[in-house]
């Protein structure tokens, strides 16, 4: 059984703080409390790490990356993919500009890790839209179909 | 090179600088008519929210200027409030603040370095093309930035809007075991760092002639931080109470972020204003490696500011080792204070320079005015003096294109955080 690494980024702020929504309420689940007590899950929460995120990567773990995103999209809808060059390529292109530290976005970050070869080799995205939130009636409602979807996750890959 | 009499050139936006601006430069008959770096981001009015907060709840809300350098916000605060609550801190204190501060110098000198500056210098347009040809330096540039941001998490619980600072000291000691092991990294990034200056050294950075003001502060004993005059290579000296005798702030019509100026001329702040000024105070050991390299800061050029913060990433480091070597886990961690009113004044150097604040408690210790004053809007006025030099001896008669990247990288040299300040750059250069 791999230990897998659950890194939640963004500000703690309006719905950029959708991964602390998720990984501060996900581990009360029986599944996920379980892998806890057997030291196989691991959380970090980052706060709009830039490109130190890099430093938080374990080669040897499974590590899931859980992050909100902008899309021309409704609100709640996800991205769930295994970062490679062309998933990072499709992320830059997503990845709308002026949310970014120093001009550094996750894209950014990604694709310098990717350069530097810092990447790990079980390395997953998750990205939850935020935008057009006023159009959403249920956003709470949304964001625990996205949880569900991680544990699903965690059940099927540990 | 282009012939016309009058260039209007307009930098729309500058890349790599956090925040937004723009410059407007209006070149007629190879002369500079006007240059005017316009910040125009809304003011942040963090003076005004401060106002009505209790003296306990400063720290956490200065911290919130700035992303990269909380450190410096909330040292300089806790500086002022402390002299206002008449507080003597311990030498425990005194010494672990230091090593936050080093640790908030060494990440942010690595991110401005790596990701904003020295791309500039080779060519690049981003860190993401230069870490192709140059994969171990960027590996190296990061592993720096990330002790410091280790020594920042060690004190203040997280890097960003770090929350372990406090009136009197820190919430809690750090353990001996973090410590420990943290020691043991820095010992090992320390000789990265010695590599970083060599590398540094031989970029191809160009070469500028100026007459410049420098400004920092100036401790007798130490490379001076937390504490210290203010002093100038001009010979000013004086202490933190008297500053605003000598400089003075104004609002210009064209940019949000005001101006400061020394006996009414732009001087500049930073880690080369510091080296300049507090080379004497350096550890031998690293006087000796800028000896080794042939690195002299005698006639200092504007872009030698990136060396200046190779420079003292390498003293951060060290005088992180050397504070913590003495560490001892200790259970009185902060000093409590009772509340008092009165004006209390704080100056230390932010990772980009002299930072200084006032603040005004009333009886019931609330803060009833607040005066906050960056590093960058200090830099404001000699950014546009630099650039006015810079590109008249790089040559006027250049291509809008190529005195746009010259622009901006005089304005990155400078490492602007502009958010802080202000913030920032969109050039527009007319030549009718």
């Amino acid at each position: 059984m791999k230990a897998v690494q659950l890194i939640g980024i963004g500000s703690p702020f309006s719905w950029d703080r959708v991964a602390w929504m998720v990984l501060k309420t996900i581990q009360y689940n029986p599944v996920i409390k379980n892998l806890i007590i057997k030291n196989k899950l691991q959380f970090s929460l980052l706060d709009r790490p830039n490109v130190q995120l890099l430093e938080h990567l374990y080669p040897e773990k499974i590590n899931i990356i859980i992050d909100a995103v902008l899309l021309d999209a409704p609100f709640g809808e996800n991205i769930q993919t295994k970062v490679d060059n062309g998933f990072i390529t499709q992320l830059q292109k997503l990845l709308q500009p002026g949310y970014s530290t120093h001009g550094i976005n996750l894209a950014d970050t990604l694709t310098l890790g990717f350069t530097l070869n810092k990447l790990p080799q079980k390395l997953y995205f998750f990205g939850f839209n935020i935008s057009n939130d006023i159009h959403c009636i249920h956003p709470i409602a949304k964001l625990h179909l996205f949880k569900r979807k991680i544990i699903r996750f965690l059940q099927d890959t540990i | 090179m282009t012939n016309r009499k009058k260039i209007n050139l307009n930098i729309p936006l500058l890349a790599r600088v956090e925040g937004e601006g723009a410059l407007d430069l209006v070149i007629e008959n190879q002369q500079i008519q006007s240059l005017k770096l316009s910040i125009f981001e809304p003011p942040r009015y963090f003076e005004k929210f401060l106002e009505g907060r209790k003296n306990t709840e400063i720290l956490d809300i200065v911290a919130r200027i700035c992303g990269i350098c909380p450190v410096a916000y909330q040292m300089t605060a806790v500086q002022a409030l402390e002299q206002i609550l008449g507080v003597e801190i311990s030498a425990w204190v005194r010494a672990m603040r230091r090593v936050f501060y080093c640790g908030e110098w060494i990440q942010s000198h690595c991110l401005h370095m790596h990701l904003l500056a020295i791309p500039d210098f080779l060519g690049f347009e981003s860190v993401l093309q230069m870490a192709k040809k140059f994969p171990e330096e960027v590996k190296r540039g990061l592993a720096l930035q990330n002790i410091g941001v280790e020594l920042i998490s060690l004190f203040g619980a997280r890097a960003v809007h770090p929350v372990g600072a406090r009136i009197g000291g820190f919430s809690q000691s750090p353990t001996l075991v973090a410590v420990t092991a943290l020691l043991e990294k820095l010992k090992h990034h320390l000789p990265l760092a010695e590599e970083l200056i060599l590398w540094t050294q031989q970029l191809p950075i160009p070469t500028t002639t100026a007459e410049m003001t420098m400004v920092a502060l100036h401790h007798e004993d130490e490379y001076a931080m937390n504490e210290g005059a203010i002093i100038s290579n001009k010979g000013l000296k004086i202490t933190k109470e008297n500053y605003q005798t000598y400089f003075r702030e104004f609002q210009v019509p064209y940019s949000t972020a005001l101006h400061s100026l020394l006996n009414n001329e732009p001087y500049m702040v930073g880690p080369l204003a510091r080296v300049c000024l507090n080379y004497q105070q350096l550890p031998l050991s690293l006087k000796n490696i800028l000896k080794k390299y042939n690195i002299s800061f005698a006639k200092p050029s504007m872009f030698q500011s990136v060396l200046a913060r190779a420079v003292e990433v390498y003293f951060a480091i060290y005088e992180a080792i050397s504070l913590l070597e003495n560490f001892v886990e200790t259970e009185v961690s902060y000093k409590a204070s009772s509340i008092k009113s009165g004006i209390g004044f704080g100056a230390t150097e932010a990772p980009r320079g002299l930072l200084w604040q006032s603040y005004q408690l009333n009886e019931a210790g609330y803060v009833t005015k607040a005066n906050i004053v960056p590093p960058t809007s200090q830099n404001q006025a000699h950014i546009e003096q630099d650039l006015a030099r810079t590109l008249t001896q790089f040559g006027l008669n250049k291509t809008d294109q190529e005195l746009k990247l010259m622009s901006e990288m005089v304005i990155r040299n400078y490492d602007p955080c502009i958010s802080c300040s202000t913030h920032f750059l969109d050039l527009r250069v007319i030549r009718p």
